[in-house]
């Protein structure tokens, strides 16, 4: 085996991450960041959305190079070139998405990627699998098709085919994200197996859980810097959750309401009799993949207010947006906008007609037409309303419309016949924000409107939502921006772990408490 | 912005399209150094035959009706995404029900029977072109594959219906009878066999040309083909738009084959359609699907077959030649667009 028992006492790190750093252009991603992992230690890596979670375990991995600063293996200064490379080096990765042929056995997946030409040597790899499984005590049919097995089954085919080779240093990307909690009971005693095994594994996580369940060191990153590094023992989950918000280290162990946490009061409050725009009763909704998202969601937004959506990106914001805005139908529940129910029809074009306004997360996906002009984009939401006529489409008006917004929105372009595609994002996203605005929406779903957008484009865009709540419209704002949350929404809700929590008066609650949720932890 | 979606300027992709022409015409001078003529004379003759006298240039217009609406009707499906590789099964089944209405319409004064048979045809055409949609649309059926099963159930249904009920009076030949002379094109210049068909092919033009650059609905085909996720955000339907553009896709196929049947055979014929379904494919895309530019592939391609045709009669190289150099015009086409979608990533 890769590791021999005593492997564990020596004192040589398997993994040493000395000051590095990676930009992509200007956005510092990480930045000076130290940690090692020594055999046989589990170690959380902490942090919110964009923290730099992410471009570390790229590095590790061979996926992307740093800017500066040294990799060391078992003491060894070592360039990680490639995923193959790293694997070659025994660092094995376990992705949030996994990469698995649906039509391949569980024993087949292993020979990918390594078996030469010739017969496959089925036996040989059957005797593999049970091998590996037995080592680390984990269930799984070496005969079964991948496309049969379920999430956690295929997670577990994925850390099979990490283990299949020498591995010193395996790393999990949330692996908890998907599971149910029996299979997140099984994984983490994989882990321990593990690490009885002399394995170290870092384990990128956002769930509290998970930490103090089987992780011996938790590493906090907050935008791009290793604000924490303690042993689990000696931290609390406040102490996280604020290391996580707000990067502050002094506060780690102990639990007190940040300094400038006290939420803004608003001027005007939606008076208790406005009417309500949106009505969610008792939501479910699936993934593309077929996995529950939400369950059990209810929440109202009236007229003049502002709900923020906050949660870890994957757990049903994106799937909760798309089904307002009627681009799929809810899973159980129901769904009422401005008269429209989801028992009805219920259809982009139904609910567009009734006013709703929709900023999706996917820009590129979903809201633009990238090599159409800006005149030809601006009429997208707006096809089937009578703005542009009807059979025959008004190209002056929606040109006018277009100049209008470039005005308006300070949007950088040389007009509105330029391919929307050339434009930078932020411009992008100003002329999708004029177009949804355009003719007065009752409700406006908007998610993540402000993302990856630079300072002074965030405040614009958070300007005209204020504008757009002050004129009365209702606005569900999806953001994992705690900051962005507080400077906006009157309320909020958090979706984790396939649940919800709230919604709750923004005056009721705070940071911590919010960050608390979103780490699923009550 | 008025015409923004196809404005007819050099832009890269009209450069682009003009190399694949250049590369074609190389290929093609390969191809005769092979047979062993001279690449000059062929050209010569070619160029010539095909686009440079009287009866050449009126043979390439004729060829280049059929050619131009199963084209525009190409250039619409495209446009959606939507991949009719139908057009042969959809221009015979048109041309087929327009001769089976035939005798009802024939007593009927020529003003109103001509355009009822026209209409007969684009009705034929937009029928077999919806039944791939709603394949499509309805159980998400792949619009390649079922329309050229639906080539092959036309084909063979015609092949029937010809020796059968639509067979000639006389019984002798697998054709049907001569269409009566009202329900003829008429022949536009005295001593060619340009027929008014080339106005049908003009005025699908503009209407085609108008469809999708002012409409609302050609803006949700462009949409839909380009970003169908955004064309759903914008509450457009892509199965809706599936049913309809192959709908009128057929249809102008189906147009393109009374209108042949009409103005140039009289009579509907085993082997009338002379590749005509592939050849649409090669024009639309070589017009990049824009419809101001379909009558000028047309007629480009139907002036490389006349004058290939004259080399065929003239010289040494075979006839069949043309077909490699249309294979190759389409691949070149390809290859070149793949290159320059790699080069802005």
């Amino acid at each position: 085996m890769m590791q021999t028992n005593h492997a564990a006492h020596t004192t040589v790190p398997v993994l040493e991450l000395a000051h590095l750093s990676k930009s992509y252009g200007e956005v510092r991603a990480v930045a000076g960041l130290s940690l090692s992992l020594n055999p046989g230690e589990v170690v959380a890596l902490l942090g919110e959305n964009g923290a730099g979670k992410s471009t570390v375990v790229n590095m590790i991995t061979g996926m992307t190079r740093p800017n500066s600063g040294q990799i060391r293996v078992r003491g060894k200064e070592v360039l990680i070139a490639s995923p193959r490379d790293a694997l070659d080096r025994g660092i094995g990765v376990v992705h949030q998405h996994y990469a698995l042929v649906g039509d391949f056995t569980v024993a087949e997946t292993l020979a990918l990627g390594r078996a030469g030409p010739g017969r496959l040597n089925r036996q040989a790899l059957h005797a593999e699998v049970r091998r590996v499984a037995e080592r680390i005590g984990m269930q799984i049919e070496a005969g079964a098709l991948i496309g049969s097995l379920d999430v956690a089954g295929q997670q577990r085919v994925e850390i099979l085919k990490a283990l299949s080779r020498e591995v010193g240093l395996l790393v999990l990307d949330e692996p908890t994200a998907v599971l149910s909690p029996e299979d997140v009971a099984r994984l983490f005693d994989v882990v321990r197996a593990l690490r009885a095994d002399g394995v170290a594994i870092l384990m990128v996580t956002h769930r509290l859980a998970d930490v103090f369940a089987v992780c011996d060191r938790a590493a906090v990153m907050h935008s791009g810097q290793l604000v924490c590094d303690l042993p689990v023992m000696d931290v609390t989950s406040e102490g996280l959750i604020s290391a996580m918000i707000s990067g502050s280290t002094d506060t780690v162990q102990e639990s007190e309401r940040m300094p400038g946490d006290v939420m803004p009061a608003r001027q005007a409050a939606p008076a208790n009799d406005a009417p309500t725009r949106v009505s969610v009763r008792d939501l479910a909704l699936r993934r593309a993949n077929g996995s529950q998202a939400v369950q059990g969601l209810s929440f109202d937004i009236r007229a003049g207010e502002i709900m923020a959506l906050a949660g870890v990106d994957g757990n049903g914001q994106s799937e909760l947006v798309q089904c307002l805005a009627g681009v799929n139908l809810p899973d159980g529940g129901t769904a009422e906008i401005c008269n429209c129910s989801s028992d009805g029809p219920w259809s982009p074009r139904v609910l567009r007609h009734a006013g709703v306004a929709h900023v999706p997360d996917d820009r590129r996906r979903q809201a633009i037409i990238s090599d159409l002009s800006l005149g030809a984009n601006m009429i997208l939401s707006h096809v089937f309303s009578r703005r542009y006529g009807r059979a025959m489409l008004d190209w002056s008006r929606a040109r006018d419309d277009t100049s209008r917004a470039i005005d308006e929105y300070d949007i950088r372009t040389t007009g509105p016949d330029q391919p929307i595609g050339r434009l930078s994002g932020g411009n992008q996203q100003k002329l999708v924000l004029a177009r949804e605005l355009l003719a007065g929406p009752k409700v406006i779903l908007a998610a993540h409107p402000s993302r990856g957008l630079d300072i002074r484009t965030i405040g614009a865009v958070q300007n005209i939502l204020r504008q757009q709540r002050d004129a009365g419209a209702a606005i569900l704002l999806v953001s994992a921006d705690l900051d962005e949350i507080r400077a906006l929404a009157d309320r909020v809700v958090v979706l984790a772990a396939g649940g919800a929590f709230g919604p709750v008066d923004m005056a009721q609650t705070d940071t911590a408490q919010i960050g608390a949720w979103m780490a699923g932890h009550t | 912005m008025k015409s923004s979606l196809v404005l007819p300027s050099l832009d890269r992709d009209s450069r682009v399209a003009l190399l694949v022409l250049g590369i074609g015409a190389l290929a093609l001078l390969g191809l005769i150094a092979l047979a062993g003529e001279s690449p000059l004379r062929i050209l010569a003759i070619l160029i010539g035959e095909g686009f440079l006298n009287r009866a050449g240039i009126a043979d390439s217009l004729v060829r280049s009706i059929p050619l131009t609406l199963a084209g525009l009707g190409v250039v619409l499906a495209f446009r959606a995404g939507v991949f009719n590789i139908g057009v042969e099964g959809q221009l015979l089944i048109g041309a087929a029900l327009a001769v089976a209405c035939a005798p009802i319409l024939s007593p009927l004064p020529s003003a109103l029977s001509l355009p009822l048979l026209l209409l007969a045809g684009t009705l034929g055409g937009a029928v077999w072109g919806g039944i791939a949609g709603f394949l499509k649309a309805r159980f998400g059926a792949n619009e390649i594959i079922a329309t050229i099963m639906l080539n092959y159930i036309a084909i063979q249904m015609v092949s029937w219906l010809i020796r059968g009920p639509l067979q000639e009076a006389s019984g002798i030949f697998p054709r049907s009878d001569k269409l009566a002379n009202s329900l003829r094109l008429p022949i536009l210049f005295d001593g060619t066999r340009l027929s008014a068909g080339l106005i049908v092919a003009a005025l699908a033009c503009v209407a085609v040309w108008f469809l999708v650059a002012r409409s609302r609905y050609g803006y949700a085909l462009t949409v839909t083909g380009k970003n169908p996720d955004a064309a759903r955000y914008g509450g457009i339907r892509p199965g809706v738009i599936a049913f309809s553009v192959l709908c009128l896709s057929g249809a102008l196929a189906g147009l393109a084959g009374i209108v042949e049947v009409s103005g140039l055979h009289g009579r509907l014929q085993e082997g009338f359609v002379g590749g005509i379904g592939i050849t649409a494919i090669a024009v639309a895309l070589l017009a990049r699907l824009n419809p101001i530019w379909v009558p000028v592939a047309a007629f480009g391609f139907s002036g490389l077959y006349v004058g290939s045709d004259s080399v065929a009669r003239l010289t040494e190289v075979p006839f069949p030649l043309v077909h490699v150099i249309e294979g190759m015009i389409v691949l070149a086409f390809l290859v070149l667009q793949i290159l320059t979608m790699a080069k802005e990533r």
